[in-house]
């Protein structure tokens, strides 16, 4: 195949250089797909899109380079000393690592056990439409508010969670959740876990669907036992399930904000930062934008660059 | 098919008349862009809500034809949004505002924009007490009407101290015992809330105001001329050492980073505790756990020397007029009757006295204590109010975490201090 | 197989202990909402003299009333672009084999890879120079714009599973492109259009950055919004507090509950990509 000029997805005509050949390539998509005018369908789409997101991250990225406090006329480019200070400084070297930490506890936790909730309650018991309601219940709260109520939750001392350990027993246990350096990554990350597991849950039940009863049954008939059936039935059909949620989880622990801001500010003495809370404290605490519009750029490369991975993986996955 | 239709064309529908109702409702943006007096728009404090509402609701009163608007934000989102829209020139008519420096919603650090009204004409200014008046002003004019003051100091729990016999330390000498002699009547002296980030900053305060500011504020010029740096500060570094003291003397709950506020006001309204250093505005949350609990603030000083007796208490901010605003006639009407009502707004905002104190009658001891510091010319800004980024009261409140957890020492916490304020 | 087991109460057991240990944080929630503000029990003690004055006081002074009316109003009209705009780009970057087809498609997929706080600041300098600001239509614009990528990825995952011979059908009846969609792909997408319209719609209900920056210093609050100032305004009267979540939550756990099982469904045909 001979390659044609890229017509640009808003220009209907394009230039008359490379007019005869792109005519031509036009027409044959217009024979194959019935229209010119599929283009039509995506401006008004692209319009908001280029509007608000394009458009403003790409001013952000420029105002990462500059020393702009978000507030006067002036600045000044600073080249790339936003970056530079960003790798030198120890918290936000601790913030990259936590958001790391965040991302991979939420996406684990919350896939494993959405999965097992679904698995069981993809079953014949009576209670599972009010079950599905309960753990999915969590989701439709606010984050700002669960926060609020993790954090009282949390409590060190008699905290309802540290009531409940000596409840069970653990009489002398008394786990300072949010205020020890480090219990609060894992403390802030149960909040997450317990919020999103009933996303995770929906996904996969709605995966489900799709796995025949006839089959797990013939399964079940040849011997194989409940984890054979799961990794031999159910898991390839459940991989495009899997592969959304775990798209999803990764994409929410990266950019974990709410829960950290509430109960810790960023504390005890700067441990729990994400990347999105330093992005705040920095642009709007500090007012210094063009520092904290560089972490967002850090934050977007990483997400970006992990993104990229998952969504070959996902092509992949779409592919069988 | 039929249905499907009518679902699209409904819904496209439905989207565009809600998009132009919503367009055409725009309530907010009233009374037009010129100052006829029937409108004013004021964005606020959330924690500071009940003494606007008093003040908004007087001024109504008596100007029955201005429709005011009050908008409220708490401490954090109001200074995330308030340079955007100061930036913007969407900012309310009046808006609040903190005196001096250190974070990005004090005057000296939105003095580049040219953003605030000049206000040093208003009868108010001369009747502030000095200090206040500087604090309000960059080169001689004033911007802020800033209706309180309150202090950082130890609140205690009267019953309790009671109970236990104890008294109060008022000198340094007096502190460590005083918390050894709690721990062993099974309570804790000081409760803290050192979940909440800025919660340790109150013993701070207290200890770094006669170390550092007892025998005056030379230091802050001294730190900009790079003459002193906080390490090399024979009183900060004293302060700090001595909060170290304090957090091995057990005179802080064990796991105190883990406790927010309402478990620490649970602390001492109950009695566990036998005190809280805390900020006067805070003093009503703790009341609200135990009405009938008597709460009392004593002096602390952080050595024993009489001569350098210092507490910091000062404003926390107040009304300032967008100088883009075309409203300012109407904006400048609303300050002037902020200043002459200030006991409307002192008198729903407990902890507090108002910073024209002439007239003025101490509701009760608690106040009267901070009447007296001012009237004996005791009081000191706020630290952070001299510093000249928000990044070094960041630095401060997270050190003091790391004292509290044991991850930072008194030397590290001043250094990182003073780096970030080297660092421009 | 089909019937109901001893092996399936076990499970139903196990299942039920687990949801209630899950719930334990929303049991803390309605109890201290239901609990006197002096009342320092225990959290997990079940409140003594329990009352809802809480929600009384809550709802009058919260302000949510008129907040619920705004955000539905904000989430609907944002959903209803999504879906309509979403829908019909879905359609054009699906059907498209033009060589800017897939390099359109991965443009949009950046957006769900950048995080909203870059562009936030510059967006609301725009906004202002345009002059747009102080009403709810930015914040539907900036609904519509975000959540397009997502939406999108929905819906084009969706449509290259449909195959082109319905399409190709109707264009011999003579239908042109416009018709064909309305007519052929617009309702074959119903169901995942119910997971758009619940994900979009969750998003933007319980969104609070953007009104935050949007509409401080607005009387039209959203719900995150009323409830969060309300949480500022009572620090520590947990009481008052959660009788505001738990007000603010009704409406949408209502709607979880009637369409759980499209929900579900609409995901069903979602994942399956």
């Amino acid at each position: 195949m001979t390659s044609p000029a890229i017509a640009p997805a808003t220009d209907p005509s394009p230039s008359t250089a490379a007019r005869p050949r792109t005519e031509s390539v036009h027409r044959r998509n217009a024979r194959r797909t019935g229209s010119r005018y599929l283009w039509l369908f995506i401006v008004p789409a692209a319009a908001f899109y280029v509007f608000v997101v394009l458009i403003p991250s790409m001013q952000g990225v420029f105002f990462s380079f500059t020393d702009w406090n978000g507030l006067s006329a002036d600045w000044s480019f600073v080249g790339i000393d936003n970056f530079v200070r960003l790798f030198e400084d120890p918290v936000s070297i601790k913030a990259i690592g936590n958001t790391f930490l965040y991302a991979i506890l939420s996406t684990v936790f919350e896939n494993l056990f959405g999965l097992l909730v679904a698995l069981a309650l993809h079953s014949r018991i009576k209670s599972r439409n009010v079950l599905r309601v309960l753990f999915f219940m969590p989701v439709v709260l606010l984050s700002v508010v669960i926060a609020y109520l993790w954090q009282y939750l949390f409590q060190v001392n008699n905290g309802a969670i540290t009531q409940l350990l000596h409840a069970i027993g653990l009489a002398d246990a008394n786990p300072n959740w949010l205020g020890d350096p480090n219990l609060v990554v894992f403390s802030i990350s149960v909040i997450v876990i317990w919020q999103f597991t009933g996303y995770t849950m929906v996904i996969y039940l709605a995966g489900l669907q799709g796995v025949p009863q006839e089959q797990l049954e013939a399964a079940a008939i040849d011997g194989a036992g409940p984890v054979q059936r799961f990794w031999y039935v159910v898991r390839p059909l459940l991989a495009p399930a899997i592969t959304v949620n775990i798209m999803l989880s990764l994409i929410r622990g990266f950019m974990i904000f709410d829960q950290i801001w509430v109960t810790t500010g960023g504390g005890p003495a700067d441990t729990s930062h994400s990347l999105s809370t330093l992005v705040y404290r920095t642009a709007f605490q500090f007012g210094e934008l063009g520092r904290g519009t560089a972490i967002a750029v850090v934050l977007a490369v990483i997400v970006g660059i992990l993104g990229f991975i998952q969504y070959r993986g996902l092509l992949r996955g779409g592919a069988k | 098919m039929q249905w499907n239709r009518k679902f699209t064309i409904g819904g496209a529908a439905i989207a565009a008349v809600g998009l132009l109702m919503t367009g055409c409702a725009a309530p907010d943006s009233g009374g037009g862009a010129t100052d006829d007096g029937t409108f004013l728009k004021i964005d606020w404090l959330a924690n500071e809500k009940a003494g606007m509402d008093a003040v908004v609701a007087a001024f109504q009163e008596a100007n029955p034809d201005i429709q005011v608007v009050v908008t409220t934000a708490d401490t954090a989102q109001y200074q995330a949004s308030i340079r955007t829209q100061l930036g913007t020139g969407t900012a309310a008519d009046v808006f609040y505002v903190w005196p001096g420096d250190g974070n990005t919603a004090a005057i000296r650090q939105l003095d580049s924009g040219d953003f605030l009204t000049d206000l040093s004409d208003e009868a108010f200014v001369s009747q502030y007490p000095d200090f206040i008046k500087d604090l309000v002003s960059i080169d001689d004019k004033a911007y802020i009407m800033a209706p309180l003051a309150t202090a950082f100091t130890p609140v205690y729990n009267q019953d309790a101290l009671e109970e236990t016999g104890l008294t109060p330390p008022e000198t340094w000498s007096d502190v460590l015992p005083f918390c050894e002699a709690a721990a062993k009547a099974g309570k804790v002296a000081y409760a803290l809330a050192g979940n909440n980030l800025y919660a340790g900053q109150a013993p701070y305060y207290n200890l770094v105001a006669d170390l550092v500011y007892g025998s005056g504020t030379d230091f802050d010029q001294q730190l900009l001329d790079g003459d002193t740096t906080f390490p090399e500060n024979d009183g900060y570094v004293e302060a700090t050492e001595k909060y170290q003291e304090m957090i091995d003397g057990g005179c802080f709950q064990p796991n105190s980073t883990g406790t927010p506020y309402d478990e620490s006001n649970r602390m001492v309204a109950t009695g566990e505790a036998l005190g809280q250093f805390l900020i006067g505005t805070r003093i009503a949350a703790l009341q609200a756990v135990a009405p009938d609990g008597d709460f009392r603030i004593y002096p602390f000083h952080s050595d024993d020397d009489e001569s350098t007796n210092a507490v910091t208490l000062s404003t926390q901010g107040g009304a300032a007029i967008y100088a883009k605003s075309p409203r300012q006639e109407t904006a400048k009407k609303f300050v002037q009757f902020l200043a002459d009502n200030i006991e409307l707004y002192q008198a729903a905002m407990p902890g507090t006295i108002p910073t024209i104190t002439a007239g003025y009658t101490p509701a009760d001891e608690n106040e009267q204590f901070l009447v007296d510091t001012i009237d004996a010319g005791q009081a000191v800004h706020y630290l952070n109010q001299a510093w000249p980024n928000a990044r070094i009261e960041s630095a401060m409140v997270n050190g003091i975490q790391g004292l509290l957890v044991g991850s930072a020492s008194p030397t590290q916490m001043l250094e990182s201090m003073q780096k970030e304020f080297d660092t421009k | 197989m089909n019937r109901y087991s001893w092996r399936t109460g076990t499970l139903e057991g196990v299942m039920i202990v687990i949801a209630l240990i899950f719930m334990i944080p929303v049991y803390v929630l309605i109890n201290l909402s239901v609990r006197q503000q002096s009342d320092l029990s225990s959290p997990l003690a079940p409140t003594a003299n329990p009352t809802l004055d809480n929600f009384g006081a809550a709802w009058a002074q919260s302000g949510l009333g008129q907040a619920m009316v705004n955000s539905a109003l904000i989430t609907v009209i944002s959903v209803g672009l999504l879906v309509v705009l979403g829908a019909a780009c879905a359609y054009g970057l699906a059907r498209a084999t033009a060589r800017w087809s897939p390099p359109a498609f991965y443009l949009f997929m950046i957006g769900l890879l950048v995080p909203f706080q870059l562009g936030l600041v510059p967006l609301y300098r725009n906004f202002a120079a345009m002059g747009l600001l102080g009403t709810v239509v930015p914040l539907v614009i900036i609904y519509v714009g975000l959540r397009l990528p997502f939406t999108l990825f929905l819906y084009t995952t969706f449509l290259r599973q449909i195959p082109a011979e319905y399409e190709e059908a109707a264009s011999i009846d003579g239908a042109g492109t416009f018709a064909r969609f309305r007519r052929v792909v617009f309702p074959l997408l119903r169901p995942i259009t119910g997971t758009v319209i619940i994900l979009n719609g969750l998003f933007v209900w319980n969104d609070f950055l953007t009104p935050l920056l949007y509409l401080s210093g607005s009387v039209n609050r959203t719900v995150p919004l009323a409830v969060y100032s309300f949480v500022n305004e009572n620090t520590t009267v947990w009481p008052l507090v959660f009788s505001a979540l738990i007000i603010s939550v009704i409406p949408v756990l209502l709607a979880f509950f009637v369409f759980q099982k499209t929900l579900i469904q609409g995901f069903a045909s979602g994942v399956k990509g």
